[in-house]
């Protein structure tokens, strides 16, 4: 396998040829928030979480981005994480956070990235909260679906393609309204629970935990 | 075509129609039969004639006498007025909106004289539906000389040198977008134009369709031939039935003649158009969503790294995108030469602009002016200045994407790099005029609205981002205003604009940023007095104490 | 679905080659046929193009134009183009919601009108506009919002 060196974080790194910069960090023990990327699919560069600096102040994602010779990545700058924390807080103040009552709390990917941003609700800046709450789908026999927790990551409906071959689970609507919706006559869907078991945040939760 | 030598001109644009100029159309025909004059009078439908607002437009020659807001009664005098010796219907004559005086020659209005009109060259002087009359002015020589003097080689040559750049917002290089794609390997290759057209308050390439759609069609089939594709797609947008009933007809009447389908002009060159009508999304205007959109799919842009659409495009082949009015210019620099099309603009903006001037304008319409033209120019001597004596405040361009250019600007040069140093952008070529009445908080919560409906939601700060900063600038309008609401919206703004997936979520802040940075003072009025300089936001009161 | 309009249904289809890039122009010829795209339509066309009907729903809510729902006999459109709306558009709408006792999105219960709005229909030279199936008009005012509809007063 073509080798690649590398730097992150002032770190010098050698990596395979083809592999992402996320993956390549990830695996050096460097973290990179991020929230739609997953090892098993192709990444869907959403949720521009993973933005980091390359070379003179480019912001890339770095899920898509793959490794180059040479190449001089910050994870974090002034300017990363600028962004980066606008895009966190602004996630935030539009989803569901009564972590508590959460049965996902403890294994969220969201309040993985807010401790390691030091982002706490209080402290943010003064943004609008999400006034309505949205009813849940609780079509699907296996699990249910709060939109008000959705990060829209997509991992869910790529997942239903891929293990599944076909789809139960599509995005509907569009802009702000997008969602995720169960459809399909309930023989289709095998019950893998793959979709929940990768959901980043708590969006789809078993039925029996309820 | 019987040459008759007395024509009478009714514009059929969407404009001109919905003023009722069908039944004008069908009563003018009527009366000239009945007047037995069908042997010196050619009743002839055109496109657009540009000055909608003043529609249905009716234009008589060879005098060139311009009747405006005709009437069906009027009809038979008009008619009358075309036989020796008759007299003009005087009462029609635009009048000039300030002097009040009649101005009998379309020429002589100030409306007219002042544009410079190669693009829309032939709008509202032939008949969209008759080839013949886009033949006779010269329709598909530029055709024909591309296929047999040229070499694919030598068209991209010629657009290189000409300098030409694309007329959908970005002003990309055409020359180097045709290359790209010619070079790009494989030998399916499509040739896309994009007429989607999602920008609220712009008509020019809807305008060009309904006026022009072989010039249209000519400009594709050359690019075909230059990148080497088959076959070509038009992306209309949804709320334009009638360009693409026009279009429809032009392929057809194309065809016929043997410039579109098999061995066109017997170069051995196979080349076909469709139409293919978008279903309502602004989003769809971007590359990647066009195409996904042509596949079938939900127009959600493709991230970066990607190859570009002129290597990996439609179905995974090189395609090649422009807009309706880079394709209408190749035409002339095929028959001109690239050195006559680079003699016009400026240094770095060739050739000429195409705007829908609308808003708190004395004349409204489409207009095309050489690059480099003063925002003063365009505003007061085409568009008559501001009507109502009232005093002129912004104006806005770009769209969406774009921003308020300020009063201080007004002499600043129209072209690419002079718009986005200002902070707006030249856009696909709305251009909206706003007087002091016009609320610029107000504005910039229309347009986040806009931007808001219309994301495609895929990525978190164009979804969230731009809902979060409507909701602060709707709560501004509505006196809820805070005292760092203009900090945050500035720092949202950045961070929407440097982290969000495609350019609509990147350009999206731009309403808000550029109405900050020049009218910040109005903000502080919302937040600050609750008052609503303009008197535009229901919830405050104005500074007269109206409300 | 009426056996008739299975029917109409499956003969607009029969123009078609069963390709997922079809799916946009069928979707539109439905609509223009029968208003609206039932389930019944969009399980007939998923059928068609061997795709599932989550996708027809998924792609349908993603475009604008798409109804999901039956249509007033008159569609009453508002434009909000920038042009419109800053000639008054707002003012409009208001007056028209009023006069038609809709709000914008909304279906009369006996299916007479549909009040919707668009992003822009182009006529920006005459803002502001509104348009009643397909007859735009010009430079309006609220009171001429009034005389568009005189037998609702
Ligand atoms: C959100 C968005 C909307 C767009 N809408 C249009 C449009 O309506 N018409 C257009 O020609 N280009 C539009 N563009 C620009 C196109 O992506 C593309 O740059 C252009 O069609 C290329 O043609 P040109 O090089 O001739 O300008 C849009 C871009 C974005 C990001
Ligand atoms: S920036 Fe907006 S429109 Fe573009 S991909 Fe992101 S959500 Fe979609
Ligand atoms: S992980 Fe890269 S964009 Fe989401």
């Amino acid at each position: 396998m073509e080798k690649i060196a590398l730097t992150i974080d002032g770190l010098n790194i050698v990596a395979d040829k083809g592999m992402t910069v996320l993956e390549t960090a990830l695996r050096n023990g460097i973290y990179i928030p991020h929230l739609c990327y997953h090892p098993d699919l192709k990444p869907s560069g959403v949720c521009r979480l993973c933005l980091v600096e390359v070379g003179d102040e480019q912001l890339v994602t770095s899920c898509r981005m793959k490794v180059e010779q040479g190449m001089v990545i910050k994870t974090k700058s002034p300017e990363v994480d600028k962004v980066r924390r606008a895009i966190v807080e602004l996630l935030i103040a539009d989803h569901h956070t009564d972590c508590r009552n959460c049965p996902s709390s403890g294994q969220c990917e969201l309040q993985r990235i807010m401790a390691s941003l030091h982002i706490s609700v209080k402290r943010m800046r003064p943004l609008k909260w999400a006034r309505e709450e949205l009813p849940r789908d609780t079509s699907n026999p296996f699990f249910d679906y709060d939109p008000n927790k959705c990060v829209l990551c997509g991992i869910c409906v790529q997942t239903c393609e891929v293990v599944q071959g076909t789809s139960s689970l599509y995005f509907v609507g569009r802009g702000y309204g997008t969602k995720v919706a169960f459809f399909a006559n309930k023989s289709r869907c095998e019950s893998c629970r793959q979709c929940v078991a990768r959901c980043p945040v708590g969006a789809l939760i078993p039925k029996t935990v309820r | 075509m019987v040459n008759r030598q007395r024509m009478i001109l009714v514009c059929q644009g969407t404009g001109c129609i919905s003023g009722g100029a069908e039944q004008l159309l069908s009563s003018l025909k009527r009366e000239v039969a009945k007047l037995n004059l069908g042997e010196s009078i050619e009743v002839k439908r055109t496109g657009c004639h540009g000055f909608c607002q003043r529609g249905p437009l009716v234009v008589t020659e060879p005098e060139g006498f311009f009747y405006s807001k005709v009437k069906p009664d009027d009809i038979t005098e008009i008619a009358r007025s075309q036989l020796p010796g008759g007299k003009p219907v005087e009462r029609l004559f635009y009048r000039d909106p300030i002097t009040d005086m009649p101005i009998p020659y379309y020429r002589d209005i100030p409306f007219y004289s002042r544009q410079q009109r190669t693009v829309l060259r032939n709008c509202g002087n032939i008949d969209p539906e008759d080839i013949e009359d886009c033949l006779a002015v010269d329709g598909y020589q530029g055709l024909r000389k591309a296929l047999h003097e040229m070499t694919p080689e030598q068209i991209i040559r010629e657009v290189k040198q000409s300098g030409l750049r694309g007329l959908g917002g970005a002003g990309f290089p055409a020359g180097r977008k045709w290359e790209a794609c010619r070079r790009a390997p494989g030998d399916e290759k499509y040739v896309i134009c994009n007429a989607d057209e999602g920008d609220p308050g712009a008509f020019q390439d809807r305008s060009i369709m309904e006026g022009d759609p072989h010039s249209v069609l000519e400009g594709m089939i050359t690019a075909g031939y230059a990148i080497g594709a088959k076959q070509g797609f038009i992306y209309v947008r949804a709320e334009y039935p009638l360009a693409v009933k026009r279009l429809r007809v032009a392929i057809s009447q194309a065809r016929n003649k043997g410039f579109l389908g098999r061995n066109i002009l017997g170069s051995g060159f196979d080349f076909d158009i469709e139409i293919f009508q978008g279903a309502g999304a602004f989003v769809c205007g971007e590359s990647t969503a066009l195409v996904l959109s042509i596949e079938g799919k939900r127009g959600m842009p493709k991230p970066l790294p990607r190859p570009r659409t002129a290597e990996v495009g439609l179905w995974g082949k090189p395609t090649l995108l422009n807009n309706v009015k880079t394709f209408c210019n190749i035409p002339l620099i095929i028959i001109h030469g690239s050195e006559w099309f680079a003699a016009k603009g400026t240094e770095r903006s060739k050739g000429t602009a195409v705007f829908s001037l609308t808003g708190k304008v004395v004349n409204n319409g489409l207009i095309e002016v050489p690059m480099g033209i003063t925002l003063r120019e365009i505003i007061y001597d085409i568009g008559g200045g501001i009507p109502g004596g009232k005093a002129f405040k912004a104006v806005q361009t770009g769209g969406p994407s774009g921003g308020c250019v300020p009063a201080s600007l007004l002499d600043m040069p129209v072209d690419f790099d002079s718009l986005t140093a200002a902070g707006s952008m030249m856009g696909s070529g709305g251009m909206v005029v706003m007087d002091e009445d016009t609320c610029m908080v107000d504005i910039a919560r229309y347009f986040l609205n806009f931007t808001r409906r219309e994301s495609c939601g895929q990525c978190v700060p164009c979804r969230v981002g731009t809902k979060q900063m409507f909701d602060i600038l709707d709560d501004i309008t509505q006196g809820q205003g805070r005292l760092e609401d203009i900090d945050l919206l500035l720092e949202l703004g950045e961070a929407v604009a440097r982290s969000s997936l495609c350019a609509l979520g990147q350009t999206a802040p731009n309403p808000v940023l550029t109405t900050i940075r020049y009218f910040r003072h109005e903000y502080e009025a919302h937040i600050h007095e609750k008052k609503c300089p303009a008197g535009i936001c229901q919830a405050l009161s104005s500074p007269q104490g109206l409300n | 679905m009426e056996k008739r309009e299975e029917r109409l249904l499956r003969e607009i289809l029969s123009f078609y080659k069963g390709q997922q890039g079809e799916l946009i122009p069928i979707l539109l010829q439905v609509q223009a046929n029968f208003g609206y795209l039932s389930e019944k339509a969009r399980k007939l066309i998923a059928r068609f193009l061997s795709i599932t009907e989550g996708q027809v729903y998924s792609i349908a809510s993603f475009y604008s134009q798409f109804r999901l729902v039956p249509l007033g006999k008159k569609r009453v459109t508002i434009c909000r183009g920038t042009a419109c709306h800053i000639r008054g558009a707002p003012r409009i709408l208001e007056a028209t919601e009023k006069v038609l006792g809709l709000k914008e999105g909304e279906t009369s219960s006996d299916l007479e009108y549909t009040l919707e709005t668009v992003a822009c229909f182009g006529c920006c030279a005459l803002a502001p506009c509104i348009r009643i199936n397909k007859n735009v008009h010009g430079e309006m005012t609220p009171e001429k919002v009034k005389e568009l509809f005189p037998h609702l007063k």
